[in-house]
């Protein structure tokens, strides 16, 4: 395939099935500018493949609506329209999108125990806690965590901490799910656990996934399609563009 | 001949041991003489006779004593309804967007608290005076000046910048991914405040709550001037009354002083235990997550950023908002800046202003100002190697650092005016207080400033660098000298912006200088509000522009030069 051509698209509009698209997709971070054409359903567990410091975690930080709240020194500027199962929704506020995001180190929450932090969405939403308590042993159960409801978050590993993580994103059941770099900081041994209850889960529960990596050997063994930059120089403005294209 | 490990041994012997004996004989003949003595010989005139416990229950001295707290309670609480909300604006941005507007406020923030006591007074009395520039602008002449009102209005000008600083501070501790983290997953902004954001504030919080409390406990300053006398007489002044004001009492003064040490002591001791309240398993965490988000920013940082890109400004809502938050964390800061200094600098009477400057030059002034200068710089001496000897200490035996910082963050918890007072009937009959000392003015000013200094140099002290010490041991290098390739670099530069800093605070300090000032010792404070309180309001103008300055250039020396260093050390990492 050309390496300039966009991602054809892979489903129809109209679809029963869950999908996530990602149209005219422009990011302009200081003098760089990224662009994406995007098209992900429930079935396919997409990578975007990349040096670090390339531009890969700008677009899930800007699916999910968060691409200004992270610190940066430039600030994102964005065009293009995002679609969650026919519903538009990056005007949407990062509360009301319906996606779940695992962060590289799981972003999670220290003063809270670890069943507290897989049960934090269901509390926003007002569910019982009674039926939070049980929903979160449930996902623990399921991501081999069985019996760590009242530790402490300091205490995990970091596979374990992603394990938590990923369980307290997938018990709200969201309708994307994007994972930033979630091997990069788990050695060998961990990366194949992990990546292989990913894979599990999104059998079971199959969701729009897009992950992020600079690893092939992820890619290889996690992803169904890879997406990677091909990269040119806009003359007139001066700037960078960095286009997602479909990998061989 | 001696082996390389028996010639590190006698090293060791030769030049630590010596220098940890001289440390702790400072420390002991300091602290014995300054702090623990005099507050016993307190504590035991206190007691002294067999009805010494119903004088302290004395009806006139409790209502002072309820006075006294309530004022403080009051100016806290409203310190706090004020300043956390700036905070949590102020630290919210500097996490999430670390912008020069935000850099910029908290600066300013500093620098309102680094006006010295006696110019705010000054100040605030020339704006809202009987004869002030609110009623030359309105015609109304504000009547709550000399009243409680308005030492609690000073106490929150004052403490505002403070509860700013720790609450933005602690607010950058909590990870921007984690408020992120929780907004993907449906927490609005009350939400995400109380369960990502206030574990991070609560410890921060109570601290400066304490602290806020025991400052307005022990402000002397703000009361004598801007209170007016018996109705707003707090148990500071009640001292300074009986000590220096009519007749002598140095009865009624022990009596005082007792009990203001008991509404202080008392939280500090809990400050001081609170600290061991944060638990670790939570910095840890944090320290691990700090280290990740720094790699990874690398990648954009980097970039060169286009300017036809930064100049588009669109007028739609999100822009103005985008330029009111910057303004409105500038002005803020800036606003209560100019309350407390804009006094200064509009003489109500400009040409006797401008007489007063060039007669106060040429004489009455330049003494006050030379004994100021000396006091500060003696202050600034003796607090550094007492500083030095306990940071020292705390380096080099790990097992003795609770104890050395628990003793080095009691004078916190003791005014100087109590202070002043155990000293003068501890050592009293050695050395007159009424004929002026300035080393007495200087030990008590060392001791105030101390538990500030070793904050900062105890943070330092106690995180060795034991990795690049073993690897200068193995290069032959003996501890003393690897300390001082190692360590000193990383110690100098807080040590001099705190040589600097206890320069300036001794400056504006009025409250040692009250004790134990005589007729041919009168430092500029104390010549300030005397002048002031001959209606001479011009002169301390003059006085107050000179002091502010001073203060304003010490201090940005300080901070040039903190800068200086920083870069250096930058330069040799890189």
């Amino acid at each position: 395939m050309n390496p300039a051509q966009p991602v054809p698209p892979v489903l129809p509009v109209h679809s029963n099935l869950r999908y996530f698209e990602a149209r005219n997709v422009e990011l302009t971070i200081a003098a760089l500018c990224l662009k994406a054409n995007v098209k992900v359903s429930e079935q396919e567990r997409v990578a975007i493949q990349g040096a670090s410091g390339t531009g890969k975690s700008s677009f899930l930080r800007y699916f999910a609506g968060i691409q200004n709240e992270l610190g940066s020194q430039s600030r994102v500027e964005s065009e293009g329209e995002l679609w969650l199962s026919g519903v538009r929704i990056d005007q949407l506020s990062p509360e009301n999108r319906d996606i779940g995001l695992v962060f590289q180190d799981g972003a999670l929450f220290p003063a809270l125990s670890v069943g507290e932090n897989v049960s934090f969405g269901l509390k926003v939403r007002h569910v019982s806690k009674i039926e939070r308590l049980k929903q979160a042993e449930e996902w623990l159960k399921k991501v081999g965590l069985d019996g760590f409801s009242g530790r402490s978050v300091s205490d995990l590993s970091g596979g374990e901490r992603q394990r938590v993580a990923l369980a307290r994103t997938l018990i709200l059941r969201p309708k994307l799910l994007l994972l930033d770099e979630p091997f990069s900081a788990l050695d060998a041994e961990l990366k194949v656990g992990l990546r292989e209850l990913i894979r599990q889960l999104h059998e079971e529960f199959p969701v729009p996934l897009i992950f992020v990596s600079h690893d092939l050997t992820d890619v290889e063994n996690l992803a169904t399609r890879c997406l990677r930059f091909h990269e040119t120089t806009d003359l007139k403005s001066q700037r960078i563009v960095r286009e997602l294209v479909e990998s061989n | 001949m001696l082996t390389q490990t028996e010639l590190g041994r006698n090293q060791k012997f030769s030049s630590e041991w010596v220098l940890s004996v001289f440390a702790v004989l400072i420390l002991v003949f300091f602290f014995s003489l300054s702090f623990f003595i005099p507050l016993s010989t307190l504590f035991t005139r206190a007691f002294g006779s067999s009805q010494g416990s119903l004088r302290l229950l004395d009806p006139s001295l409790i209502k002072v004593v309820k006075f006294t707290v309530f004022q403080a309670l009051l100016s806290t609480a409203l310190s706090l309804t004020f300043g956390v909300p700036i905070g949590v604006w102020l630290g919210r941005i500097q996490s999430h967007q670390s912008k020069m507007s935000s850099r910029l406020s908290l600066k300013l923030w500093q620098i309102v608290y680094s006006v010295p006591t006696l110019i705010a007074a000054l100040s605030l009395i020339q704006i809202f005076g009987r004869r002030g520039f609110f009623f030359g602008l309105t015609g109304i002449s504000p009547t709550w000046l000399y009243t409680t009102s308005a030492v609690v209005f000073a106490h929150v000008l004052f403490n505002v910048p403070l509860v700013v600083s720790v609450v933005a501070n602690a607010m950058s501790e909590c990870p921007p991914e984690q408020s992120a983290a929780a907004r993907v997953l449906g927490a609005r902004s009350l939400v995400r405040f109380w369960e990502i954001e206030r574990p991070y504030l609560q410890n921060a919080l109570f601290q400066v709550s304490l602290q806020i409390y025991s400052l307005c406990i022990m402000s002397f300053t703000l009361v004598l001037i801007l209170g007016g006398g018996p109705p707003v007489e707090t148990l500071e002044t009640q001292i300074f009354t009986h000590l220096r004001y009519g007749t002598l009492n140095v009865r009624g003064a022990i009596k005082v002083a007792f009990w203001q040490l008991c509404v202080t002591l008392m939280p500090w001791v809990l400050l001081h235990f609170s600290g061991f309240w944060r638990s670790s398993r939570q910095l840890n965490y944090r320290v691990n997550y700090r280290v990740k988000r720094s790699e990874r920013s690398g990648g954009f940082n980097r970039l060169k950023e286009l300017p036809a890109h930064l100049a588009e400004v669109r007028f739609d809502r999100k822009s103005l908002v985008g330029l009111l938050q910057p303004s409105l964390l500038i002005l803020i800061p800036l606003g209560v800046l100019v309350i407390l200094t804009a006094g200064l600098w509009f003489p109500l009477q400009p040409s006797s202003w401008i007489s007063s400057w060039r007669s106060l030059l040429s004489d009455e002034l330049f003494q006050p100002l030379v004994q100021s200068f000396e006091i500060a710089l003696l202050t600034a001496v003796i607090s550094l190697i007492v500083i030095l000897c306990g940071a020292w200490i705390a380096w080099r035996y790990v097992r003795l650092r609770s104890l050395v910082s628990f003793f080095y963050s009691l004078p916190a918890g003791v005014s100087v005016l109590v202070l002043g007072l155990s000293i003068w009937i501890t050592w009293g009959k050695w050395i007159d207080p009424f004929s002026g000392s300035v080393l007495l003015i200087a030990v008590v000013q060392s001791v105030t400033v101390i538990p500030l200094g070793f904050r900062v140099i105890y943070s330092i002290a106690s995180t060795r660098q034991d990795v690049l010490l073993s690897a200068a041991s193995v290069l032959g290098a003996s501890r003393l000298i690897a300390f001082v390739a190692i360590e000193w670099p990383r110690w100098r530069g807080p040590l001099l912006r705190f040589f600097l800093l206890s320069i300036s605070l001794s400056l504006g300090e009025l409250a040692a200088v009250s004790l134990f000032y005589s007729e041919t010792l009168v430092p500029l404070p104390l010549w300030m509000s005397r002048v002031m309180g001959r209606y001479r309001f011009e002169d301390a103008m003059v006085a107050g522009q000179i002091l502010l300055v001073t203060s304003f250039l010490i201090q940005g020396l300080a901070s040039v030069r903190l800068k200086k260093v920083a870069n250096r050390e930058l330069e040799v990492q890189q």
